[in-house]
């Protein structure tokens, strides 16, 4: 999922010109990856965009429909409700983690725990998991029999007991939450991190100042972050928007369509419905999306120039 | 409060923020691994799921597909992040941008027209066809890791051996592998992890059964299975054994890695 790290600095200033003397050679050690990325990435890339303005089911002769794929995906109410639900994910995977991973940094202080690596470990351990793996996990725990209802039994709200995958309102809210339980750890390494690199010196100024410990967090610790929170905000949205392997395992879309995204409908009009035009549509809206919005996020927290 | 009751605080937060992301991982594992009923023994519904679910040929398949992706991935990255890294040459930034695209623009969004390349090119069903794409997915983000680290190398040793007259394949075997090999293994773990991982392209190129890979295995069983519980469960943690214990061993540098490549490059 953290496809995106490392390019946020790069993104946000262009550096000067690479170090070392001119080279020509330098062309010859990039053709394995320029092969690569050309045929598989760029190509399939260029040729979405082309395929999106056609009516193609795969097998007959493709119609050309020009923007109409497009249009369908503006007004069809399926659609927008794909794209809508990637709104509340977003929600779920980003806004809610990078909330509180900031509450956990700032309860945790500055001070080195002795094991922080093993906690560092653990809270890092859903980024290496199967996504699919999780999704088994936690049809275990919303399962009608399973644990999240064992529990509310147990403090006597068994009333509210249901199947949480199956429930139309709920299973939305409730594939979030997974998503929020897979970002929330990475996020709060990063953070926790990002403190470390921030001068005491800020902190010691802070102090004697007569900063309290809410002012000291936004004053110092909350600019400090800013790197971090562009790269954790960037990462965890790009996940949110995409989310496929999820809805695969855990819900398929349903209830009805209450859990379909963008990316399911990709899937489903392509290889379910043979309507493959329309599936590259799709596809390319939330490209652009996804483009358009990682662009914004990394300039609107982009340091202000002195 | 006492600097000690505060430390004791923070510890109860890092715990508590354990507990809550462990608890779905260890429960799978204890309903993978619990009797179910009186008859059945310890580690029954495992052996059971482990031979009907044909998860040891996906494991294989697994292995195969990921190591390759590492290998070529980090083969090609390698490389390039040597140009981008200690060459000047004209278009550096414009391609630079380029690979940009791949980095933020997900699978989904040419998931189609690739599928179509793939049948046109004859790879639907294939090894190929699921590592070639995957590598080509992955080449941006190791490539801008390989980069930022090449480019933090000290420049004087680099100029030093050129001095020497040393062309730019000798500076790279001699000088520059030497030198960047921690973050180069560090970088092959995180692409093992994450091609072992895959689950999208998996399933759209392999449609026979001998050459599922381990998570499209279990993503199709859990089709079959939807409520037995013990069995998908048994499915997770076969699947997942390999890359927790590949992360056991080395989570220390890969988090170091992407933490410190996170913020710097």
């Amino acid at each position: 999922m953290a496809g995106w790290i490392g390019a946020s600095r790069w993104l946000r200033r262009r550096r000067s010109g690479a170090p070392g003397e001119p080279h020509e050679i330098a062309y010859a050690y990039l053709v394995p990856v320029a092969a690569l990325y050309g045929l598989f990435v760029l190509s399939p890339l260029y040729q979405g965009g082309w395929m999106s303005l056609f009516h193609w089911d795969g097998i007959n002769p493709a119609t050309w429909v020009g923007l109409e794929n497009y249009r369908d995906v503006a007004s069809n109410p399926q659609l927008r409700t794909a794209f809508t639900h990637s709104l509340v994910l977003v929600v779920f995977y980003a806004v809610l983690p990078i909330a509180l991973a900031l509450v956990l940094t700032a309860m945790l202080s500055r001070a080195r725990q002795r094991g922080v690596s093993v906690f560092r470990a653990i809270f890092f351990l859903p980024q290496i998991l199967p996504v699919v793996a999780i999704g088994v996990a936690w049809r275990w725990i919303y399962a009608p029999d399973g644990p999240l209802n064992g529990v509310l039994s147990t403090i006597g709200l068994g009333g509210l007991s249901r199947g949480w995958l199956g429930d139309f309102t709920l299973a939305l809210p409730a594939v979030g939450f997974v998503g929020t339980w897979t970002t929330i750890g990475f996020c709060l390494v990063l953070f926790l991190a990002g403190v470390q690199n921030i001068p005491t010196d800020l902190y010691d100024a802070a102090q004697i100042d007569g900063a309290g410990r809410r002012q000291e967090f936004l004053a110092v610790t909350l600019p400090g972050l800013r790197n971090e929170l562009v790269v954790a905000a960037v990462v965890t949205t790009i996940a949110a928007l995409r989310g496929f392997d999820l809805i695969y395992v855990t819900t398929q879309g349903g209830p009805g369509d209450s859990t379909v995204v963008p990316s399911w409908e990709v899937y489903r009009r392509a290889f379910q419905f043979g309507d493959f035009g329309a599936a590259a549509a799709v596809g390319m809206t939330l490209a652009t999306i996804i483009f358009v919005v990682v662009v914004v996020l990394t300039r609107a927290l982009e340091p202000r120039e002195a | 409060m006492t600097v000690s009751r505060a430390r004791t605080a923070e510890l109860i937060v890092l715990v508590v923020v354990a507990a809550v992301i462990l608890f779905p991982v260890i429960g799978v594992a204890g309903q993978a691994l619990s009797p179910r009923t009186g008859a059945s023994a310890f580690g029954d519904t495992l052996a059971r799921v482990w031979t009907v679910g044909g998860f040891s040929s996906a494991l294989l398949n697994s292995f195969v597909v990921a190591s390759a992706t590492t290998l070529i991935t980090t083969g090609a990255a390698v490389l390039a992040g040597y140009a981008f890294g200690a060459m000047r040459f004209v278009g550096s930034t414009v391609l630079f941008y380029v690979l940009l695209v791949g980095l933020i623009v997900p699978l989904e969004g040419y998931l189609v027209p690739l599928y179509y390349q793939l049948r046109a090119m004859d790879l639907l069903d294939s090894y190929a066809g699921v590592v070639l794409p995957l590598s080509a997915q992955l080449i941006p983000f190791a490539v801008f890791w390989t980069r930022a680290r090449f480019r933090a190398m000290p420049q004087e040793v680099i100029d030093a051996a050129r001095v020497d007259g040393a062309g730019t394949w000798t500076v790279f075997r001699h000088v520059v592998l030497p030198i960047g090999r921690p973050a180069i293994l560090a970088l092959a773990v995180l692409m093992f992890l994450w091609s072992w991982n895959d689950f999208l392209l998996s399933l759209i190129v392999i449609s026979s059964a001998e050459l599922r890979t381990a998570p499209l295995q279990l993503g199709l069983f859990v089709g079959q299975r939807t409520t037995d519980i013990p069995a998908l469960a048994s499915g997770a943690l076969i699947i997942s054994l390999p890359v927790v214990l590949v992360y056991v061993l080395l989570q220390r540098q890969l988090i170091q890695g992407v933490v410190s490549g996170a913020t710097r490059g």
